[in-house]
């Protein structure tokens, strides 16, 4: 359901930018985007379940333009979130790091304006660190661990720049990523050293992202 | 017109804000009924309770106030809440009939749709719709409306819970497991059951007689009662089912029916003699490696029977047959009168197991039951047992029940017949361990399990005590190892004589055993682990007692989970 809503609001608001980008065109001052730029960005991350906490993430995005509307986009973010409930089939209680890598075909609606609204897609490969925080479990002379694999996602997205300068542009960048990875769990009772490993696998890992950045144009 | 685009692309912008914020607000905690703060509540004829029930309704709709009144307890249903009238008396001396003297009461309860149920003095219970009660306020006969008074009862909780860490334990927040956990408490009887659900056991509990008459109560045994008020405090969240039987063939099919759903773990406070030679094999034993092979797991306890058992050699110096016993040829015991006693004997010539039966005895022995007469300074034979052990026979003689209203002290002699050879005789007397019985000889702690307590699939469990100060003292009843095979048992050590619903004290091994069924339903259902995962967790998390290591009395040591 959350999906057909994300594809619905990239459905609508592309409409909606195609529009706004006609009329912007007609009245704004002329600035070229067809221009390589690297970004520094800032947001939140939204991963959907409740036991998540919303985490800060921050990064750097390199464009790079490949043929008149379209480019291609290398976005790196690092993202930190507490989970704060141990439910069975997911993390345990703790905190979990990760940075997808992004590689994104992006295509603009505007090449000489102000304002360049945009939609992407791509490929994500996913780094997770996940710290188990359970001292209770701790206390009582059991050690949890928790290993993630890795994760190749995809991911979906919309925003825009606006030029604050000729080479400036700040950027609202807004992305539905996907993605699945397989859990080890592990319990370890350190007093009889038996433990007992649980794999949980295509733990899904989606992510809404919204951030706001500064673009520097070349 | 600028003004306009800007607009369209804020607008644009809120939307996305809109719903990254919906789905990060999901679940967020409806506090409930926090508008019964402050209510103005000024109506003296009018209990404070009902009146708030009355607000939600009025407030929040039916819904809520079948909420509010499950949480409460109170009795609300389909719109009628049960409710206590209080009248003011038209007889001074409120007898029952005065309220029945004030038939327009009466009748305008039923005008408001209320039910009856019952008139006790000037009190009339009553289901009434919940909406009416203001009318019923403003009869002047009326003197007060309340909730019904009703009794609770005490919890009683095993001190072995806190003894044994299993609080700390069940408080922890379940890791990779969140699955309800079967015990199944087999035992003779649950007399009583019905009485404590929702207070000492969980509310609802599965039970089924495997016995031919499929009395549950077992003809009013409460000991299997007790043993699941144990099993409930240490696993509040352990699903319970109440089985007991009488036979062996019954107790495979319970095992079967067990397995069909899904138990875990069966405890068992009860024990076998003449069963088995003691080495983990026999009937009995069988039953136990057959459940576990269908997954489930057998506490057991190790028995009470350290102070009633005794074995040696058979000697006869005279050569005529009986066995020696001191100067003379005679075992003498006594029980308190009136209370009935089980004598069994057997002997080390069980033969092989093939997995259905013993290969059996050709040493023939007998036992003889005597009485003392004290008028006349004598023996008076009473009994004897005399199976025949000719080749296929287990080597067993046993007396069942006997007592006598008058007379405690009792006799026992042995007979080999001339052909047996010479064997290890062992006898176990069961009766109460709480009340006073002595022997003459012994008696012999070692060795004094009971089956199938010897199994090597059975967690076998001793009695300690919880009590503070008292590290490596243990009840002097608990039975000890080792099996005939010389494992060591009992497995480990758990509280006994704590407090409980049934019993108010309930001790002997029989107390112990649920308490480590509870501890493993625990960890079952809070970890991952397996059922043998489990079984060495506890072995290892035992806190040694008495010798260093596992030793005949305490095995590992006392439950330790913490």
């Amino acid at each position: 359901m959350r999906r057909l809503f994300v594809f619905m609001l990239i459905l609508f608001s592309s409409f909606m930018l195609v529009s706004a980008q006609d009329k912007w065109d007609s009245v704004g001052p002329s600035f070229s985007s067809l221009r390589t730029n690297v970004g520094l960005k800032f947001g939140m991350a939204f991963s959907g379940k409740d036991y998540y906490d919303k985490g800060v993430c921050y990064g750097v995005s390199f464009n790079f333009i490949l043929i008149s509307n379209l480019s291609i986009e290398l976005n790196g973010l690092r993202f930190t979130t507490e989970v704060t409930k141990s439910e069975e089939n997911d993390l345990s209680k703790g905190t979990l790091k990760s940075i997808p890598l992004q590689l994104s075909i992006k295509y603009q609606f505007t090449k000489e304006s102000k304002f360049v609204p945009y939609i992407l897609t791509g490929a994500d490969y996913i780094l997770y660190n996940h710290t188990v925080d359970m001292p209770e479990w701790e206390n009582m002379g059991f050690k949890i661990s928790e290993e993630l694999d890795n994760g190749i996602g995809f991911h979906v997205g919309l925003g825009f720049d606006i030029f604050i300068s000729e080479n400036i542009a700040l950027n609202i960048d807004g992305r539905y990523v996907t993605s699945k990875i397989n859990l080890n769990s592990t319990i370890l009772d350190t007093k009889s050293d038996v433990s007992v490993t649980k794999e949980i696998k295509d733990l899904k890992m989606d992510l809404i992202i919204a951030t706001l950045g500064l673009k520097i144009y070349f | 017109m600028r003004q306009y685009f800007r607009f369209r692309i804020i607008f644009f912008v809120l939307i996305i804000m809109f719903f990254a914020l919906s789905l990060s607000a999901q679940n967020v905690d409806d506090k409930k009924f926090t508008f019964l703060e402050n209510q103005n509540f000024n109506n003296p004829k009018l209990e404070y309770d009902l009146f708030k029930l009355i607000q939600v309704f009025k407030s929040s709709g039916l819904q809520k106030a079948e909420e509010y009144a499950k949480m409460r307890q109170i009795d609300f249903d389909i719109n009628m809440v049960r409710v206590i009238v209080k009248t003011n008396s038209c007889v001074p001396d409120k007898t029952i009939f005065s309220v029945r003297a004030m038939p327009g009461v009466q009748q305008f309860i039923r005008e408001l749709g209320g039910h009856i149920e019952l008139i006790y003095n000037n009190s009339i219970q009553i289901l009434l719709p919940i909406s009416n009660i203001k009318q019923l306020l403003e009869l002047n006969e009326v003197k007060y409306i309340r909730l019904p008074i009703k009794p609770h009862l005490y919890d009683t909780v095993s001190e072995g819970v806190e003894f044994s860490g299993a609080d700390k334990f069940y408080n922890l927040s379940a890791f990779r497991s969140n699955r309800t956990v079967k015990v199944c408490i087999l035992d003779s009887g649950f007399e009583g059951y019905e009485n404590l659900l929702g207070s000492e056991l969980p509310a609802k509990v599965t039970t089924k007689s495997f016995k031919q008459n499929s009395d549950i109560t077992g003809g009013g045994v409460k000991h299997g009662t007790a043993c699941a008020e144990i099993v409930h405090d240490m696993a509040p969240d352990a699903e319970l089912y109440l089985v007991n039987y009488d036979s062996l063939s019954e107790l495979q099919e319970a095992i079967d029916w067990l397995a069909e759903e899904n138990v875990d773990i069966i405890s068992f406070s009860m024990g076998y003699y003449n069963a088995g030679a003691g080495n983990g094999t026999g009937p009995v034993c069988e039953l136990v490696e057959y459940a576990k092979s269908k997954g489930i797991i057998w506490v057991n306890s190790a028995g009470n029977d350290a102070n009633t058992h005794w074995e040696d050699t058979f000697k006869d110096n005279n050569k005529n047959g009986f066995m020696d016993f001191g100067t003379d040829e005679i075992f003498e015991f006594s029980i308190q009168k009136g209370y009935p006693f089980w004598v069994f004997m057997n002997w080390n010539d069980w033969g092989t197991w093939d997995g259905e039966n013993y290969s059996g005895s050709s040493n023939d022995y007998d036992l003889y039951l005597y009485i003392f007469d004290e008028a006349n300074n004598k023996w008076v034979f009473v009994d004897d047992s005399k199976n025949l052990q000719t080749g296929s026979q287990w080597p067993e003689e046993s007396f069942d029940g006997w007592y006598s209203p008058t007379c405690t002290k009792w006799g026992l002699k042995i007979k080999k017949k001339s052909n047996a050879k010479i064997k290890n005789i062992e006898l176990f007397f069961d009766f109460n361990y709480t009340i006073s019985g002595s022997m003459e000889y012994g008696p012999f702690a070692n060795g004094s399990l009971t089956i199938p307590a010897d199994s090597y699939q059975a967690i076998a469990v001793g009695a300690i005590p919880w009590e503070e100060g008292y590290k490596d003292y243990y009840y002097t009843y608990t039975s000890r190892g080792p099996t005939t095979d010389d494992r060591i048992k009992p497995d480990i050590a758990a509280a006994s004589h704590v407090s409980n619903g049934t019993y108010a004290s309930f001790g002997g091994t029989s107390a112990s055993a649920p308490h480590v069924a509870g501890a493993i339903a625990l960890y079952l259902n809070k970890t991952p682990f397996t059922l043998d995962q489990i079984r060495t967790i506890l072995e290892k998390r035992a806190e040694d007692w008495g010798t260093p290591g596992k030793d005949n009395i305490f095995g590992f040591g006392k439950l330790k989970l913490d």
